[in-house]
């Protein structure tokens, strides 16, 4: 069942942790996911919701382990208008020179400050593609309180963007 | 629906380089064990039966008068590690679609191994296997597990239901390869000069299911250019060395390994035995 279940999510879950920590730290996550679920399977209770909200929330639960680095990560996306892949190699460089993209610097900044569940919510449904539904499932969250609050992020982004346009 | 807040993020959090072996390898580690067999389709097979008798009947009716030469020569013994590289040179061909290795090791473990903060040692022991397709392309199956088989050694013993941990299994080789072709990543490494280091080093690369029989054969010649390496009826050994390799003689073969280590050495003891098949059969 485990190696059917990896089979079908570990290559989007390790994408969109990759995309939030890097591939190594990624490699590290879905192992830590899939062994933690083998451990507490029991646990699982498809009346309760859905294998991919399971999954995505030993994730997500995992991943606030790493929460300092991504912030760290998208601080320096802030400062430089990169996205998060040349902010990882920007740590290890002397920069000379960087195009700046100004409305990445502002996400980046407004990400690096919200609270971390707020981040996860907005980053499992953008990057991850996981419904709503799914989403609050894996952050254990009620689906009406998850939407509303996912408005309410996006709001806030767009109206920054367009401040900025 | 998605939107230009979504695509904001997306070039933000950029697409790393996927990496398919990254997941095949923890594909393997996470899922070391082998899996049950699957039932039997009896009607299946029995119309297969059915099906063999019948081609052989018609084979052996309409098979020519004259017959063919025997297929197999008759095998001397080998008596010297470049014997065994002949044998292995010229006898061993792929009969089937995978060679299946399997390995046989026992192992003393501390019980650090076992997770528990504790002095102790159990003598515990595992089989992995491997099925190395002979054709290019193809996936390379491999399987680690537990026998369940353990002896307590010494000290603080874990209890049944602790496993040994996943980076605490122990290593045979050190390559690692999804799907074929393969090659061992350690033979191109030149050997030292030291008898005893000579023969420690070549371990990884004698018991590699990815090390070809030719790259077997050579490492055999290697060895046996130091005379400090001795041959005494297959096994293999240098005086005061840790390690000591069983040669089949019959095939050339490595069928086991036993390392001991030095006293007071916190290595563990190993011994493993080695078996091969060609088989067309594998698990998914």
């Amino acid at each position: 069942m485990f190696a059917e279940l990896f089979d079908e999510h570990a290559q989007p879950l390790h994408r969109y942790l990759a995309r939030r920590v890097g591939a190594d730290v990624a490699d590290d996550l879905v192992s830590e996911t899939f062994l933690t679920a083998m451990r507490g399977q029991e646990s699982y209770d498809p009346q309760r919701g859905s294998v991919v909200g399971w999954l995505y929330g030993i994730a997500t639960n995992l991943l606030r382990g790493h929460a300092k680095r991504e912030v760290r990560l998208l601080r320096t996306a802030e400062r430089y208008g990169v996205d998060l892949g040349v902010a990882e190699t920007l740590e290890h460089t002397v920069v000379t020179r960087v195009d700046a993209r100004s409305h990445l610097r502002l996400i980046a900044g407004e990400l690096a400050r919200m609270p971390s569940g707020d981040r996860d919510l907005l980053l499992l449904v953008s990057l991850a593609g996981l419904s709503v539904q799914e989403a609050a499932e894996a952050l254990g969250l009620n689906p009406g309180t998850a939407r509303s609050r996912l408005h309410r992020l996006r709001t806030k982004l767009k109206e920054l963007e367009l401040r900025h346009a | 629906m998605r939107d230009l807040l979504d695509d904001d993020l997306a070039e933000l959090y950029s697409v790393r380089p996927a990496d398919d072996v990254r997941l095949a390898r923890l594909r393997e580690q996470l899922f070391a064990d082998r899996p049950k067999r699957r039932s039997r389709n009896w009607i299946g097979i029995a119309a297969a039966a059915i099906a063999v008798v019948m081609i052989t009947g018609l084979v052996v009716l309409l098979r020519p008068a004259h017959r063919d030469p025997a297929a197999t020569m008759p095998r001397t013994p080998a008596t010297s590690l470049n014997e065994a590289a002949t044998l292995l040179e010229t006898t061993e061909r792929p009969t089937a679609r995978y060679q299946h290795v399997t390995y046989r090791i026992q192992e003393v473990l501390s019980a650090a191994a076992f997770g528990i903060n504790a002095v102790g040692n159990t003598l515990t022991e595992f089989e992995y296997d491997a099925w190395v397709p002979t054709r290019p392309g193809e996936m390379v199956v491999t399987f680690r597990r537990e026998t369940g088989q353990r002896r307590p050694v010494s000290g603080v013993q874990p209890r049944s239901d602790q496993a040994v941990g996943m980076l605490s299994l122990p290593r045979l080789w050190t390559t690692f390869c999804a799907a074929t072709p393969c090659s061992e990543d350690s033979v191109s490494v030149p050997l030292p000069a030291d008898p005893k280091e000579k023969l420690q080093a070549a371990t990884s690369q004698l018991l590699s299911p990815f090390t070809t029989n030719e790259e077997k054969a050579a490492l055999y010649r290697t060895l046996a250019q130091s005379p400090e390496i001795r041959w005494d009826n297959g096994k293999v050994s240098v005086g005061g060395g840790l390690v000591q390799f069983t040669v089949d003689t019959a095939t050339g073969r490595v069928s086991g390994v036993e390392v001991s280590p030095p006293a007071q050495s916190e290595s563990p003891r190993r011994s493993v035995t080695v078996t091969y098949e060609w088989t067309d059969q594998r698990p998914s």
